[in-house]
């Protein structure tokens, strides 16, 4: 009986107490950039895609809804021939960015993704590219990697020497 | 057996191995590079160092590199210790400093060995602050590429590719860490082995090309056990799919056939079933057709007598029911009559000796080839008759108390210790070249002289006089009566017979001690020589009652000209025909039923010794196809044949064992075992490659009752004691190399026996085979062609492989010197014989026999001709028009190749298959 009287006041105390919850959507709470939403693809500083179509992000998704195939431009550049997330599958846990080698794919804070047709969380890589760089700013695979691109030749890369000259018997 | 002490526990392994090699075979970890168990030890990487101690009481020990060590009884090592993981680690680390930040843009990332190895030594950081050395690369033709950049000196590339394949344009260069691994000027690797680099660097130098350009990661990749398409050796492939289309061939160990090795046209002649001209439509007098229609069913069901012509690039399963359906009277297994002859001879013989498998021809120590260009006909088979000439070697420095797996010994007394090759033919090839013993004749010849060395060998005539014998094959005698473990080469590429009974009368002659291998042309020519035991039509009389009344024919595609253009007239006199097709559209059939090619529907084939083996599919038929059994079972529904009774690919079976009762455990197929999962444990995409199409998620397909299963779930493939591997994977062995976590051992010196059923009773006691007449040549004007082969030309389906066109030689004439100052012709000029439109190359060369011409023509041409009198030159203009339309065929071909690659690009995205449950 005690108890039960101690429980109502208890309900009927919070009737006064401070509001936890925000009126959304016509207020929005903050949620920084690291917050794990929507994902995006980005490009590089030279504004090239910066996915190189590695399947990395593919592989590490938990519930397998990327998939993309990878083609090579005449450049040398890796790219992706197409690329897509399933969107009604994903579940914002942000491995793809984890797993990614080239800062290509990254979560943002938009969070705002319902839909009444589950087709239409079916993205393509329209529209997840971005035109900007995202959260890593400066950062350019290619200008680290080995292999040649257009406007790249061996030896020219970061930190990389002239390339053998296999006929110098020179030490 | 012996006991040896690995951290402190004991082991039994066998006598005569390395250490490295008895650690992997105990299925523990350690790490290597440049061991291989074809190619045996070097000591090139340092990355095997394991610790020795001299007794039990020894707590220091000494850092040992395991692949030069031979086990010994009660030797105490351990690989798990401090000391030798740091040591393990740094050469990691060193091998690291050097190398490039490619691994999300390379080939092989995902399947690397030198990732595997890093990841098992622990090294995980890079402490060099220095710059990289980089190279330049070369270009090496259409099936690898080249990125020297990640090399890491193990050799193994030049060892696989001098040594163990005889190439001659791949070299190691330069020195310290400038070595390079390349030619001395960018162009087309010539060996026909170049493809195995892809497999046998352990890093990403050397990538599968056509692979590389349409990509996927091998976790991404379903995968199934399937057999080689490209000639009669049937080596064990395994096969990659992904969004519905085929990616790429591996090998899959085989001990006794192609143990870790493949020929290029093997490795890359799979493409054509991404082929444009691949039949995905039914057709109906050359117009797409329905199932339906009224106009097809009168086709196909139409009264009178129905003959089925078979075809050896087709499975067991389809000629066996096309030989029901029409009855045995009215197959007929080839449209050439000597062919014929020769698929029932070599079946004859295979009813009276086994052949030997590649393993056993790698144990010969001396080897007669009777007349045939084995290089071309089998090249894996060339590859292993080339592994038989070290075993003299081998056994010198056996004597010399340094085991056998010590290469560089071995190469090393080489020279001085050749194992005898004995080469009775004509033509240049890589054994020819390496014969000791040579004679240079026709096939005629060859194999009278194939009797008379018979003769010789048993003491008395057998059907061609000793007498004629020659000078070189009396020497022959004397080699082959020395040798301990003969083998006895041939095959159909001369069309002959008479070679095959000389073979077999040789082998009679030798005892117990010969082996014998005979190459046929097909991968199924001997599935034909099974079917024709119960009878056959031969094309002789096919001719004649197609002249004498009206017939129906059913056809199972074959792809070649010369057979194209044989059909052709015999469609001309047919009633109607009807072709179950593989490969091309355009044609004047009544009657097109498009059939699955061997990568999407199971099947059988029969190799060169007789045995059965079996495919997988590895991707979904799409379009109409159906597997041409399928067709043949809806065709007996309409004719209302007993073969309308047959359900499934078991029951076709059944029929099979019982008609054929040697075929009894063929195909194991226990139902209440475990379907196998073809997908790998990480397969990616699943909810996402078809969304775009429908968001529901298909149920994975499944043949009934079959042993695999296109999906993740299922058995795991590396617990399966039973079933073929699909794909070689161990965790943390991501690369080929996983593959010796699945044998009892790497080529133990005991070889097992082979599991494969042979599909030849044997029952004939072996009898003498007389030289019958027709086997005698006919006297002729002009000159005789023989034919020869190429490894990338010859087989009409590889040809439909971009990659293997492109390295497709045009039509070739080789002649003496002095045979071209007769005929006033020039090397490098083009001729056509007796006004046939085929223009010819001539060569020159000194290995044509007396009143011959050698010659070469692609698959898909035709030189119906076995004579040849006088011969048309090109005049200037002429040739200088044959070089720009071969230029324009070589455009052409790119074109294609960009063509078929958007195509196959816009089919990943929008996947076209059918069967999958909730789709279309
Ligand atoms: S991990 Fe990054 S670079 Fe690789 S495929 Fe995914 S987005 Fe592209
Ligand atoms: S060879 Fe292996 S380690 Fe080197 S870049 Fe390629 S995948 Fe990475
Ligand atoms: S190219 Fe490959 S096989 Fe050859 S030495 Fe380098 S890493 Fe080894
Ligand atoms: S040797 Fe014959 S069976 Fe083996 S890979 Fe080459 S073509 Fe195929
Ligand atoms: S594997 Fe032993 S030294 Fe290379």
């Amino acid at each position: 009986m005690w108890s039960q009287l101690v429980t109502i006041w208890r309900v009927f105390r919070h009737l006064f107490a401070a509001r936890d919850t925000v009126r959304y959507p016509e207020q929005k709470p903050y949620l920084s950039p690291r917050y794990r939403g929507r994902i995006v693809l980005t490009r590089d500083p030279d504004g090239d895609e910066r996915c190189v179509a590695c399947n990395l992000c593919a592989v590490a998704c938990p519930v397998d809804c990327i998939s993309l195939q990878k083609t090579e431009d005449d450049d040398g550049r890796w790219r992706p021939a197409f690329f897509r997330i399933n969107f009604s599958r994903c579940i914002m846990c942000g491995l793809c960015e984890e797993a990614c080698p080239t800062y290509a794919i990254q979560l943002t804070p938009d969070v705002e993704m319902s839909e009444y047709d589950r087709n239409s969380l079916v993205y393509e890589k329209e529209h997840l590219t971005i035109d900007g760089q995202g959260k890593y700013p400066g950062y350019s695979f290619y200008r680290k990697a080995g292999i040649s691109i257009k406007g790249k030749a061996k030896g020219e890369a970061d930190q990389e020497e002239k390339p053998v000259d296999v006929r110098n018997l020179l030490p | 057996m012996i006991k040896i002490f690995i951290d402190g526990q004991d082991y039994k392994v066998i006598e005569g191995q390395n250490l490295l090699q008895a650690c992997l075979s105990l299925k523990l970890n350690l790490p290597y590079f440049c061991w291989h168990p074809s190619m045996g030890s070097v000591g090139a990487c340092r990355q095997c160092a394991v610790t020795r101690y001299e007794d039990e009481d020894d707590r220091q020990g000494k850092i040992i590199i395991a692949c030069m060590t031979p086990v010994e009884e009660g030797m105490r090592v351990s690989v798990k210790q401090s000391q030798e993981s740091e040591f393990r680690e740094q050469i990691i680390a060193a091998m690291m400093t050097h190398h490039p930040h490619d691994c999300p843009v390379c080939a092989e990332g995902g399947e690397c060995h030198l990732q595997d190895m890093t990841v098992m030594t622990g090294h995980y950081a890079r402490q060099f602050k220095g710059r990289k050395t980089s190279f330049n690369n070369q270009y090496l033709g259409p099936l690898l590429k080249h990125e020297m950049n990640r090399c890491i000196t193990c050799y193994r590339c030049v060892r696989f590719y001098r040594d163990y394949a005889g190439g001659e344009d791949l070299s190691a260069q330069a020195s310290k860490n400038h070595v390079y691994f390349g030619r001395q000027t960018d162009g087309v690797l010539q060996s026909e082995f170049a493809g195995n680099l892809a497999e046998v660097c352990p890093t990403g130098v050397f990538t599968d090309k056509p692979f590389g350009n349409h990509y996927s990661r091998k976790w991404d990749m379903q995968a199934a056990p399937s057999v080689c398409q490209h000639c009669s050796v049937g080596c064990n492939t395994s096969l990659s799919e992904r969004y519905g289309s085929v990616r790429r061939v591996t090998n899959r160990f085989n001990a006794h056939l192609n143990g870790y090795f493949l020929c290029d046209r093997g490795r890359y002649g799979f493409d054509f079933v991404n082929s444009p001209q691949r039949c995905q439509q039914i057709r109906s007098s050359n117009k797409p057709a329905q199932w339906q229609d009224d106009s097809l069913q009168r086709v196909l069901s139409a009264p009178g007598r129905w003959i089925g012509i078979g075809s050896s690039q087709a499975s067991l399963e389809d000629n066996f029911a096309l030989q029901q359906l029409v009855g045995k009277d009215n197959f007929c297994p080839d449209l050439d009559d000597k062919q014929q002859s020769l698929m029932q001879l070599h079946g004859e013989i295979l009813q009276q000796y086994p052949m030997a498998s590649l393993a056993e021809i790698e144990r010969a120590d001396a080897v007669l080839i009777l007349g045939e260009d084995i290089n071309c006909s089998a090249p894996r088979m060339a590859l292993a008759i080339r592994q038989a000439l070290l075993n003299k070697a081998r056994d010198k420095v056996e004597t010399l108390n340094v085991p056998g797996w010590q290469d560089a010994a071995v190469r090393n007394v080489l020279p001085d210790n050749p194992v005898p090759l004995i080469w009775f033919g004509y033509g240049e090839s890589e054994l020819q070249s390496s014969a000791q013993l040579q004679l240079l004749c026709d096939d005629h010849q060859a194999a009278r002289q194939g009797f008379a060395l018979a003769g010789l060998l048993c003491g008395h005539n057998v059907g061609v006089e000793v007498s004629e014998a020659q000078q070189q094959t009396r020497q022959a005698a004397g080699i082959l009566q020395k040798a301990s473990r003969p083998l006895l080469i041939g095959g159909w590429s001369a069309g002959n017979p008479a070679l095959l009974a000389a073979l077999a009368n040789l082998r009679k002659a030798l005892g117990e001690k010969a082996s014998m291998a005979i190459a046929a042309p097909e991968h199924n020519s001997l599935g034909l020589s099974v079917l024709m035991q119960k009878g056959h039509l031969s094309a002789a009389s096919l001719e004649q009652s197609i002249d004498r009344e009206p017939v129906n024919l059913l056809v199972l595609d074959y792809k070649s000209q010369s057979w194209r253009t044989r059909m052709a007239s015999l469609m001309e006199k047919a009633k109607q025909t009807v072709r179950l097709g593989l490969l091309g559209n355009e044609s004047a059939e009544e009657a097109l039923l498009p059939v699955a090619a061997f990568s999407e529907c199971s099947g059988s084939a029969v190799n060169y010794q007789g045995r059965v083996q079996y495919w997988q599919p590895a991707s979904k038929a799409s379009g109409d196809c159906l597997p041409g059994w399928q067709w043949l079972v809806h065709l007996a529904k309409i004719q209302q044949k007993s073969l309308a009774e047959v359900e499934d690919l078991g029951q076709l079976r059944q029929r099979l064992m019982a008609d054929y009762p040697q075929l009894e455990g063929a195909w194991e197929n226990d139902p209440r075992q475990q379907a196998i999962a073809q997908q790998p444990p990480r397969y990616s995409g699943r909810t996402a490659m078809l969304a775009n199409q429908t968001v529901h998620e298909p149920k994975p397909y499944a043949e009934p009752q079959a042993p695999y299963r296109q999906s993740m779930e299922g058995g795991e493939p590396r617990h399966s004691e039973t079933h073929a591997q699909p794909y070689s994977w161990w965790p943390g062995w991501n690369s080929n190399q996983s593959m010796h976590k699945f044998q009892q051992e790497y080529r133990g010196p005991e070889l097992e026996q082979q599991h494969s059923t042979v599909a030849f009773a044997h029952f004939q006691s072996p009898g003498w085979f007389k030289w019958r007449n027709q086997w005698s040549g006919s006297k002729h004007r002009g000159y005789r062609l023989l034919f020869l082969g190429q490894v990338f030309g010859s087989d009409g389906l590889s040809l439909e492989a971009p990659a293997i066109a492109e390295l497709c030689e045009r039509a070739q004439l080789w002649m003496r010197q002095d045979q071209a100052d007769g005929l006033g012709l020039k090397p490098g000029q083009w001729v056509q014989c007796d006004g046939l439109p085929l223009w010819l190359q001539v060569g020159i060369s000194k290995q044509v026999p007396q009143n011959c011409l050698l010659a070469y023509v692609p698959a898909d041409e035709a030189l119906p001709f076995k004579v040849c009198e006088h011969f048309d030159v090109a005049d200037l203009p002429q040739a200088e028009a044959l070089e720009k339309q071969y230029r324009s065929h070589l455009d052409d071909l790119k074109t294609n190749m960009q063509m078929r690659q958007a195509r196959l690009l816009h089919q990943d995205e929008f996947i076209p298959i059918r069967f999958v449950e909730g789709v279309n």
